[in-house]
């Protein structure tokens, strides 16, 4: 028995601080049409997908911060890619700086289904940087000042529009984490659709890891935890230059065997499409990673009562 | 300062059936002794390093199988292991198949320092195969018949080693490798080189469902290359290999750093020596920034690793 899903993901090439709104929208649904003319029945868009990377810079006030943010999804800004995508009958998944009505932000990820009704929605909650400024970094990375913790855990969704698969979402950093992983795939997940922005430079802003290597960091991520949960994954990167910073690109389509089954090529807006078989996890579910038969959770105590890493004796 | 140690994965190749533990310690005897040629402080030996890969052996009456068990460590037959990691001043890390006093059975491994103290013990908690003969399977697996779940937790211990006034080191054996859970309970520990022995199978054996034949040797790489990434520390992966008995297990044992990169590999499937000098600083990068665990994890999301063993369906999208 085979379940297909005909998945596209769309990396894009970095998007300017000066770009204009209805420019990167644009862009957004040119890649959209082209997985529609795959005929794609899903497409994954990056992270933060309709403006730059913004938690790269310090904003002073809050009226400045807030011109990055959606107050409602969709809005006037980007209800042109929800009216096309409906018209041509096909699913996205799109991450977005998410302002609530009580003024909660957060960084959000949405998948939609091809007649336009939400899926779900899942709000970041490994966010990387820091709450203060960098002194002295040329680029910041302020992820821990601009948003709470995503407050719905990893909620994964079976989803009857998407071939009945188990979905669910994470954002960027996310992928490093096996226990996000893990908490999706204890809920059933077969396909973990996953948008990033990821710094082509080592974590200290300093050149002590190559592109090359971050790049390598991203995909292993994506294939050990695809592999140890016995999920497909899709990791979609806005890549390229914003504004003088790089972003590592290599976004891909990874099997429940951890292989890489597709992979973008450049560093700009450039569309990947892979028919993937939902049954292909079960060989994974049922035997290595048959959990029911085979985790051990007495021994896992530290994982959930312990934040820090603590030294031994 | 410079924290650097030399490290040795000593690759076995197969242990038949009818070969006892004399000739096993001989041959781990011979690549201590080429481990001391190439400076080496520290050799890690695979799982059940000392007989044959029993669980692929069924006995009805469980205790037919307690031959293969150690009773005591050291023993007279182990006595010239320890020996040697005296003698040349190298510690090791062995895995064997253990019968404590009360007649409770482990898959065990311990770290030795070459004083022969044991610095460290670990018993196997991901027991992989079945308890019952299955006959559908090619071969058996009957780790769950022999072994009880390892009851000592995933250990670490800070200790001197070699040149190092001391170093946080952990076990897993074989199928915790594929475990995120065990790998993160040890980075909790800050670990800073995790020893993993192993006998995995070259084909999988459950003769049903597909797996490609050369997923098998992937992914046991990508498992340690990712354990060692995500928590940033340096692992070290020992196979016994090559054929016992007919059934054919796979080399390519590896040593990883922190950026799960592999830093040397064995290529035959055989006895085989891979060194390594680890520079311990490479721990640091990782955990001072993307795996600070105090700054970044979020346990109140993690629940259901600990309060949940078997995955559970989600609830079925309907239309608000």
């Amino acid at each position: 028995m085979s379940r297909i899903l005909r998945l596209a993901g769309a990396q894009m090439a970095g998007t300017q601080k000066s770009d204009p709104r209805r420019h990167t929208l644009h862009r957004l649904i040119a890649l959209l049409e082209q997985a529609a003319a795959d005929h794609a029945q899903m497409v994954v868009f990056p992270e933060l997908a309709f403006t730059t990377f913004f938690p790269r810079w310090l904003f002073p006030t809050t009226q400045e911060l807030d011109t990055w943010f959606e107050r409602a999804m969709p809005n006037p800004n980007t209800q042109p890619l929800f009216d096309r995508a409906r018209e041509l009958n096909i699913g996205f998944n799109i991450g977005y700086a998410e302002l609530t009505e009580t003024g909660q932000r957060f960084n959000t990820s949405i998948i939609v289904n091809p007649d336009g009704t939400l899926l779900g929605k899942y709000r970041k909650i490994h966010l990387p940087g820091s709450v203060e400024p960098r002194e002295g970094a040329k680029f910041q990375q302020l992820e821990k000042r601009y948003f709470e913790y995503g407050d719905l855990g990893f909620p994964t969704f079976r989803a009857p529009q998407f071939a009945g698969g188990i979905l669910g979402m994470l954002i960027c950093n996310d992928r490093r984490w096996p226990e996000a992983w893990r908490v999706l795939a204890l809920r059933g997940a077969e396909l973990v659709v996953i948008g990033y922005n990821s710094a082509a430079y080592d974590p200290n802003g300093g050149d002590s890891e190559s592109p090359e290597q971050r790049t390598e960091h991203s995909q292993l991520a994506a294939r050990a935890n695809a592999y140890m949960n016995a999920t497909w994954a899709i990791t979609i990167a806005k890549a390229g230059n914003e504004d003088g910073s790089g972003l590592i690109g290599g976004s891909c389509i990874t099997d429940p065997n951890g292989h890489i089954v597709a992979e973008t090529k450049t560093l700009g807006d450039e569309l990947i499409t892979a028919d993937i078989d939902l049954d292909a996890g079960r060989q994974g579910k049922e035997k290595m990673f048959n959990f029911a038969q085979h985790r051990r959770p007495q021994w896992y105590t530290p994982i959930t009562t312990q934040t820090g890493a603590e030294s031994p004796k | 300062m410079s924290r650097t140690l030399t490290v040795a994965a000593a690759q076995l190749g197969p242990i038949q059936l009818a070969e006892g533990r004399d000739i096993a310690v001989a041959r781990m005897v011979r690549l201590m002794e080429r481990a001391h040629a190439r400076g080496v402080e520290l050799v890690v030996f695979p799982e059940l390093a000392l007989t044959t890969f029993f669980p692929r052996h069924y006995h009805e009456n469980r205790v037919e199988a307690d031959r293969w068990f150690e009773t005591s460590m050291p023993s007279n037959e182990t006595a010239p292991l320890f020996a040697a990691a005296k003698k040349y001043g190298i510690g090791f890390h062995l895995g064997y198949a253990e019968r404590t006093p009360e007649g409770r059975h482990f898959n065990t491994a311990i770290l030795v320092n070459p004083q022969g103290d044991i610095l460290l013990k670990y018993r196997k908690v991901h027991l992989p195969g079945h308890a019952e003969h299955d006959p559908r399977r090619n071969v058996q697996h009957l780790e769950k018949r022999y072994f009880e779940v390892g009851d000592l937790g995933f250990p670490v211990i800070r200790a001197p080693i070699g040149s190092l006034d001391g170093l946080n080191m952990g076990m897993m054996i074989c199928n915790d490798r594929r475990w995120p859970e065990a790998w993160r309970v040890l980075g909790l520990q800050k670990v800073e080189l995790v020893m993993c022995g192993y006998n995995t199978p070259s084909l999988n054996m459950a003769a049903s469902g597909f797996e490609a034949h050369h997923l098998r040797v992937f992914h046991s790489h990508l498992s340690v290359q990712s354990g060692a990434y995500q928590n940033a520390t340096f692992a070290i992966a020992t196979a016994k290999a090559g054929t016992e008995d007919g059934c054919e297990l796979f080399g390519h044992s590896i040593i990883a750093n922190p950026q799960g990169e592999i830093v040397a590999m064995a290529t035959s499937w055989d006895d085989e020596l891979i060194t390594a000098d680890l520079d311990l600083h490479q721990t640091e990068l990782g955990r001072s920034t993307i795996f600070a665990f105090d700054k970044h994890r979020r346990p109140e999301a993690y629940a259901r690793i600990v309060e949940q063993t078997g995955a559970v369906d989600p609830p079925t999208w309907k239309e608000a």
